[in-house]
């Protein structure tokens, strides 16, 4: 087990150089680089001023040299600063992680919590009304756009009935401290929140309804019922164990949803999270920050297979890694 | 000409419709009886024999699938005494598992219920006799596994591949025997697999179902329904996936087994050898019913049924030249339409008129030996066609 988990992650520093150096060439090949942005509509700013200005971001070398010098700082951690920002990457990306984390991560717990109870439920209640009503729900999440879905929610929750608010991560002006601030931010992030569980609930639901539906015509259910154990304890117990071996693979693999941000959930509700922000380089050609970003991303994703991988030998002992 | 076809195809939707409709209704019903509060008195009942452990009465049990209603059993009625060894015998899909399904309660519902007849239980731990089919789940699962124990076919699959073999072997164990400590169930455990010829049983003990092979899960398997010395044990076809060595060797520990703890066992296979071998009394089944039934003796030198006289006919004899073995003509006729006469007719070598009739009633040929065909109708036709 240990020298497979070495093994992996020797050879997720050579897929990381690949990705690294595909990344960087693609988003320099990007029309309108990061000066032209800020230039544009300046007519004092001569040829030569962003020939200058360029040399200084470090814009006029060639694609190779310029991955190189990047890399080479990389290597020892340095990240670069941002065009944008003007702060370290790391530092820009940390800020934000944590936003992206809260509303993902919380989405995704509950998400957990409803959608695997819900498809246990479905699937042992199989052709009665308790499961056409769950299997029609997550359909109807699967089946609402995001934008479309929080469009709505705004309009009846915060326009309408006011319960919530229509935007922001917190009250605007209000100085809140400690647990106070806590539930200001909590508050913010109710409609966001529900958004990422309604539309993202029902892949997870169905997986696990069709898993455990699988499972429960097994032979070993049978057995276990021919044995004279309780329905609950088959289900609980014997069923369940067996349809937590593709749920864990893929709940593993969602690792880096979780900080990556949501682009449009983020955006709609003006939260600052590193969703938006990704999106507010690239329209400013913030080279450092994407870079960085993307590299988080990809860090992330290896690391989700890996512990999806070892997740996986931990609750199939037929899985051992030699 | 496509007039016709379209009214053919809309009658064939409107039938579809129809059984959609009907299993929709029996699907309603059986949520609702799975609901219900069973009163004691509902499922007590009287056997017609003391002596017999299991009298199957005239047992039915369906399939309600979206092609219509598949009768996989349909009114089987047979006796096991106290202690005895009946084989079940039949070709593939003539109703023998899902008999002992049955008698488990095991079907797997909605679509398989039991839609008829009785399976009276002679309880002797509590001195009365029960009704499998009306038994309520909470009182089934003190039965099952402790009483009646089932061994599957399936090695490979019958076991949890995310337990080890300990956690499943002493799962009944510790069920039925709550007073039991750690140690003793684990020592019972160990007992039950050296029983069945394990040689190295604690080692075992912590190992994963796919460490074994396939003669080693069997094994397993048979440990485990005879952990809690059941009174009937139903071996499903239990040597079926394994090669003929270990058959042998099966079959020989079931029937030490079988003494040892005096239990009565239903055996179901499709092997006339093991049947003459184990068997005390021996069951035909053909198509969902018993056509044939008597003591092994009457049935493998006195066979009446013209299917019987064919299953007998079809199997390899040692010692004997013959150029191809004998084959039964035709296949068993479709199980959603089953015709109103005799299911054997159109195979049978001997059909005679009246085999176009209704279905033949049972006859006794002797007081044990039963069979269902019309050649034995009349008692002077019986003499004639009897060979």
């Amino acid at each position: 087990m240990k020298q497979y988990i070495i093994r992996r992650i020797l050879i997720s520093i050579f897929v990381l150089f690949g990705v690294s150096f595909l990344l960087y060439a693609i988003i320099r090949m990007m029309p309108g680089d990061f000066i032209s942005q800020v230039t544009s509509g300046n007519p004092q700013i001569t040829e030569e001023m962003k020939e200058n200005l360029r040399a200084l971001y470090g814009l006029d070398k060639g694609i190779i040299e310029g991955y190189f010098s990047w890399a080479k700082d990389a290597i020892r951690g340095d990240l670069g600063t941002s065009f944008v920002y003007k702060q370290p990457v790391t530092q820009v990306i940390g800020d934000r992680m944590w936003v992206s984390f809260a509303l993902a991560g919380t989405a995704f717990v509950l998400q957990l919590l409803i959608a695997i109870p819900l498809g246990v439920l479905a699937a042992t209640k199989q052709y009665s009304k308790t499961d056409y009503t769950i299997v029609a729900v997550a359909l109807a999440g699967i089946s609402l756009p995001s934008f479309f879905f929080a469009a709505v929610l705004k309009r009846i929750f915060a326009v309408e009935l006011g319960w919530f608010p229509l935007q922001g991560m917190v009250t605007a002006r209000a100085d809140l401290e400690g647990m106070a601030l806590f539930l200001d931010m909590a508050w913010h992030f109710v409609l966001p929140v529900t958004v990422f569980v309604v539309t993202s609930i029902g892949g997870l639901l169905r997986y696990t309804r069709t898993n455990m539906l699988e499972v429960l015509n097994a032979d070993y259910v049978r057995t276990a019922r021919a044995k004279g154990v309780s329905e609950g304890k088959v289900i609980g117990r014997h069923a369940f164990r067996n349809t937590l071996i593709p749920i864990v693979t893929m709940v593993g693999g969602s690792l880096p949803s979780l900080f990556a941000g949501a682009i449009i959930t983020e955006g709609i509700f003006s939260i600052d999270g590193l969703g938006q922000t990704a999106l507010n380089a690239i329209h400013n050609g913030d080279i450092p920050f994407l870079m960085g970003y993307n590299m988080f991303i990809a860090i992330l994703t290896l690391l989700g297979t890996l512990i999806a991988d070892i997740l996986y030998a931990v609750v199939d002992p037929r899985v051992r890694y030699n | 000409m496509s007039e016709n076809t379209a009214n053919t195809k809309n009658t064939k939707k409107e039938r579809l419709k129809q059984i959609k409709r009907f299993n929709a209704k029996v699907y309603r019903q059986y949520t609702k009886d799975k609901k219900r509060k069973i009163p004691v008195s509902d499922y007590i009942t009287e056997m017609r024999d003391a002596d017999n452990l299991l009298e199957f009465d005239n047992l039915q049990a369906y399939f309600y699938t979206d092609a219509g209603t598949v009768k996989a059993v349909d009114g089987v009625s047979f006796d096991i005494p106290k202690g005895k060894t009946v084989g079940v015998v039949g070709e593939s899909g003539c109703g023998k598992s899902v008999t002992s399904l049955s008698v488990m309660r095991l079907l797997q519902g909605p679509q398989g219920q039991i839609a008829g007849g009785q399976i009276r239980y002679n309880q002797e731990s509590m001195q009365r006799a029960v009704d499998l089919t009306k038994m309520p789940m909470d009182a089934m699962q003190k039965i099952r596994g402790k009483e009646i124990a089932m061994i599957f076919q399936e090695p490979m699959t019958s076991l949890n591949p995310v337990f080890t073999i300990g956690d499943q072997l002493s799962e009944s164990i510790k069920l039925h025997f709550p007073k039991m400590s750690k140690q003793e169930v684990k020592a019972r455990c160990i007992e039950m697999m050296k029983l069945v010829g394990i040689a190295r049983a604690e080692g075992i003990f912590d190992n994963y179902p796919h460490e074994l092979s396939g003669g080693m899960r069997q094994r397993i398997v048979i440990a485990m329904a005879l952990s809690c010395d059941p009174r009937l044990i139903i071996a499903d076809e239990p040597t079926t996936a394994l090669d003929v060595t270990i058959q042998a060797q099966i079959l020989d520990l079931l029937r030490e087994l079988k003494d040892k703890i005096n239990a009565s066992i239903m055996l179901i296979t499709h092997d006339l050898g093991v049947v003459a071998e184990m068997a005390d009394y021996v069951v035909i089944m053909y198509a969902g019913k018993v056509v044939e039934q008597g003591t092994a003796k009457e049935i493998f030198h006195d066979p009446r049924h013209p299917y019987t006289i064919g299953l007998l006919k079809s199997r390899p004899v040692l010692n004997e030249d013959v150029g191809r073995l004998y084959s039964i003509p035709g296949t068993v006729p479709n199980p959603i339409e089953m015709p109103s006469y005799c299911y054997f007719k159109n195979r049978c070598e001997k059909c005679m008129e009246c085999c176009s009739g209704e279905y033949p009633a049972t006859i006794d040929v002797t007081p044990t030996h039963k069979v269902n065909c019309w050649l034995y109708a009349q008692p002077s036709a019986g003499s004639e066609a009897g060979r």
